[in-house]
């Protein structure tokens, strides 16, 4: 299959793809291991709060899960992303901090949004 | 339900502080603070605890992030009878409140609601009107999504501590 078919899709209502430890969340996004500074950097910044390779990254918050998800598929090597109800889960400071993430990591890559229940299709 | 003030330690690390008593009479109750300052902690360590203990009320709740509600509600809805298909959230959130009216039916008691950054919120307050003469009706969210009568500011005082103050809306 090609690449260019290929598409990540993060949906806010499941943020976690393991729930484990963050190194582990990293494996399953594919992220090399030198992404992990730029990872708990950015994550510190959004959130005050620090993460390590073995961080416990279930008991984040709902939204800091959510930053979590943003900034692992950011970091991914994805080149098509769709995030879903990524908004919603965020207040408005870190709404537009996951903005200008986007803007700052998602060059170059197809991103889209879509925002509602799963009634609402 | 009134929820007594004091200081709450509803983690290892974080507690919460209530200066006043809150209560949780029939009502919408708008929870209201940044992503980490405790709302859904709020929730799930001091409000639905008191809610499960009181056997003279009913309470539904919706959490954040569905996806194991949905699957415990289908498992659920597969075994009892008549049977019920769960395909969706949205089936969860409409088995929930139908199951909250058919015991409201049976036997009236105050019906608490309470929904954590649910993206159902106008379904599930149009359902209440609908069906319901009076509830409390708690939820969470980054903005104000229904007219609430009661906003709980959650604000952060330090990354492990945060301060619940409640002003009419």
């Amino acid at each position: 299959m090609k690449q260019t078919k290929l598409q990540l899709i993060c949906d806010a209502g499941l943020p976690l793809a393991g729930g484990g430890t963050l190194r582990e969340e990293l494996l399953l996004y594919n992220i090399p291991p030198v992404s992990l500074l730029v990872l708990s950097g950015e994550f510190a910044a959004l959130t005050g709060k620090e993460l390590g390779p073995d961080s416990d990254i279930s008991i984040l918050s709902g939204g800091q899960k959510v930053i979590l998800m943003c900034l692992c598929a950011l970091l991914s090597p994805a080149r098509k992303i769709r995030f879903v109800n990524l908004w919603h889960s965020l207040d408005p400071h870190n709404r537009a901090r996951a903005k200008a993430l986007i803007e700052k990591l998602g060059n170059g890559r197809e991103i889209s949004f879509s925002e509602g229940g799963d009634d609402s299709a | 339900m009134i929820l007594p003030k004091g200081d709450y330690q509803v983690w290892e690390d974080f507690s919460l502080a209530l200066p006043a008593d809150l209560d949780f009479g029939p009502g919408i109750h708008y929870l209201s603070g940044a992503n980490g300052s405790g709302k859904s902690s709020f929730i799930t360590r001091l409000l639905l605890p008191r809610l499960l203990q009181d056997p003279d009320i009913y309470s539904v709740y919706l959490e954040q992030q569905m996806h194991l509600q949905v699957t415990a509600v289908k498992a659920y809805a597969s075994v009892i009878k008549p049977h019920r298909k769960i395909n969706s959230e949205a089936d969860t959130v409409d088995f929930l409140l139908q199951n909250l009216l058919r015991a409201w039916l049976e036997r009236e008691r105050p019906c608490y609601v309470v929904m954590d950054e649910s993206l159902y919120a106008e379904r599930v307050l149009a359902f209440l009107n609908g069906n319901l003469p009076s509830f409390s009706l708690v939820y969470s969210a980054h903005t104000l999504l229904l007219p609430a009568t009661r906003t709980l500011s959650f604000k952060p005082l330090s990354p492990t501590r945060s301060e619940i103050y409640a002003r009419p809306s």
